[in-house]
């Protein structure tokens, strides 16, 4: 699968044109100025894939923002990035795991891309770029409450997963997380909904071109909060993998455990 | 270079301090000045000094509570210094003046009964101001609605509290009033939900309405699937089905935009769909003989109109 992100030059007075899944970009150069327009299609599951194209003219109608810099940068720069909240997953159908057994989830989630402009590095040396100048998610994926109560919780964005239990293949632009979720106690776990602090998770891609974010493993013992834990790399199904982008927050343990402390719930 | 600074310094102090009476400076400085001008210069300058050290000192509190709470705590803590610094520098003041606190204190305790009697509105303020602060239902910033009055908080003051409408006008509502009153806080709470009373015809299928509108909150991402949408028949009215649509979204992001939204979203699927809106019906009877009387009166009426079509003829009697 050919990479969506990555750097491009642009001409100025150029427009061009990237479809990633749901999301129409259409980012043109003008001298001193990159002005981005963009809309989504209906289908939150659609996995349509354009690259950098120059032959897809900007809809008239369609609304435009102009970004203005001090000196002209010719390089645009795509990088995809988790969302800036927690996803609640709920699987389309309740999975159960009997006690004492384990089991690997594997969920999709929408990415978001941030766009960045920069300048060539000298021969060998890496490009200069300027700080993100603009992100857009792929998807905009509806918002859900996570909590206890509607007092005591967070604003997450919700997804619909197959909650598959093999790797396999992920269509269209988004990133697969697992879930190792071991069941200590005696009793079947129902699980319901996953929390995941994607926040504070990283963008990999492995040899086929997929995205990962790090492992996650959680424990169930009987008790409303599990320990979770958030590994350092992606599983070992996804094979070698290379870091395309950092978290957007540290790692700190409360949050974390919040997140996760309703992971069974219903 | 040290030669020519002890010159200069010598100078100065030769021309500010060692002048005749002991200098001004010395005069200013000295434990008991006995010119009217250097008691004034002196007092001018505690003032000065005060006020400058009090909001110094205020600056410093506020910017350091700010990085550590809110807005209000750090308005508090700014005014807390800044009064205090304030009445150091008065007691100072009336020191320097050579009164004496404590006959002051005595004739400040007659002093305030008689006060306090011609102040007790403002007085019941203080003291509301002071439980208001204590208890904080509301903090700077936060959207309240106290009796017909809703706006935004710009200040948490003694004596009262200040408000923006969202109409952009600015509403000093007294602390007392606050205290007695309820006070609804709308922005207190991350989530909120929107509620939607719809009224049906009876002929409406009902389950068909719930699937149109639970699609309805599905597709706006600004709808929060958790909790999850109610679709519900709170009434059966005389003439027609109240039914109540409560869905949630955020507090913190245009929740205001946000039902704006969903209202129109429904009034256009009511539209789409020919879902029917229950009107107040009222049904007729007549009886027989109700019936005939009027059966009659029409054919009175339908003969006159004959009469008065026709051209020509005898004039009709009189009725």
């Amino acid at each position: 699968m050919t990479d969506w992100w990555g750097s491009t030059q642009l001409p100025s007075g150029a427009t061009r044109y990237w479809r990633i899944g749901a999301l129409s970009l259409w980012v043109t150069h003008l001298e001193r100025e990159w002005q981005v327009a963009h809309c989504w299609s209906d289908d939150p599951f659609d996995d349509a894939l354009e690259i950098a194209r120059d032959d897809v003219e900007r809809p008239p109608e369609q609304p435009l923002r102009r970004f203005l810099f001090t000196a002209d940068f010719p390089l645009l720069r795509l990088t995809p990035r988790v969302s800036d909240r927690p996803v609640v997953t709920r699987p389309e159908l309740p999975l159960i795991i009997p006690g004492g057994q384990s089991a690997t989830i594997y969920m999709a989630s929408p990415l978001w891309v941030e766009l960045a402009v920069g300048s060539p590095g000298p021969a060998g040396k890496p490009d200069q770029m300027l700080p993100s100048f603009d992100e857009l998610p792929v998807w905009r994926a509806p918002k859900t409450w996570f909590g206890d109560n509607t007092l005591d919780g967070t604003l997450c964005y919700a997804t619909r997963t197959r909650a598959r239990v093999e790797p396999g293949d992920v269509r269209g632009p988004r990133i697969t997380t697992s879930a190792l979720v071991h069941n200590d106690h005696d009793e079947a776990l129902k699980v319901l909904r996953l929390a995941l602090p994607l926040p504070q998770m990283s963008v990999f891609r492995d040899a086929r071109g997929m995205l990962w974010t790090e492992a996650t493993t959680i424990g169930y013992s009987g008790a409303a909060t599990g320990p979770a834990r958030i590994e350092s790399v992606p599983p070992p199904e996804a094979g070698p993998v290379t870091l395309v982008s950092r978290s957007r927050q540290d790692r700190q343990t409360n949050v974390l455990a919040r997140a996760f402390s309703a992971v069974f719930a219903g | 270079m040290t030669t020519t600074l002890t010159a200069a310094i010598a100078a100065w102090t030769s021309v500010w301090v060692k002048k005749p009476k002991g200098g001004w400076l010395a005069q200013l400085l000295a434990k008991d000045p006995d010119d009217i001008a250097v008691l004034g210069l002196r007092l001018l300058m505690f003032v000065v000094l005060g006020l400058l050290i009090a909001r110094l000192l205020g600056s410093l509190v506020a910017r350091f509570a700010i990085k550590r709470g809110s807005a209000q705590g750090a308005m508090l803590g700014r005014r807390f210094v800044f009064y205090s610094v304030i009445a150091l520098t008065g007691v100072m003041i009336l020191e320097e003046l050579g009164v004496e606190l404590s006959v002051l204190l005595g004739a400040a305790g007659i002093l305030t009964v008689a006060v306090g009697f011609a102040s007790q509105t403002s007085a019941s303020n203080l003291i509301s101001g002071l439980f208001l602060l204590g208890e904080r239902p509301f903090s700077i910033g936060d959207a309240i609605r106290v009796g017909d009055t809703t706006g935004e908080v710009l200040s948490v003051d003694l004596l009262s509290v200040k408000l923006r409408t969202f109409d952009n006008l600015f509403v000093r509502v007294p602390n007392e009033s606050l205290i007695k009153s309820e006070i609804t806080n709308l922005t207190r709470n991350p989530i909120r939900r929107i509620n939607i009373d719809l009224v049906l015809s009876y002929d409406e299928d009902v389950d068909r309405v719930r699937a149109l509108l639970c699609a309805l909150a599905g597709e706006d991402p600004d709808v929060l699937e958790e909790p999850e949408p109610v679709i519900w028949v709170d009434q059966l009215g005389s003439s027609a089905l109240h039914v109540r649509y409560l869905v949630w979204a955020s507090n913190r992001h245009d929740f205001h935009g946000v039902r704006a939204r969903v209202q129109e979203k429904v009034a256009k699927l009511f539209r789409q769909h020919g879902i029917g809106i229950g009107y107040p019906r009222v049904q007729v009877g007549a009886t027989a003989g109700a019936q005939s009387e009027a059966e009659a009166g029409a054919e009175t009426q339908a003969a006159a109109a004959a009469e008065a079509s026709a051209p020509a003829g005898p004039q009709p009697g009189p009725r």
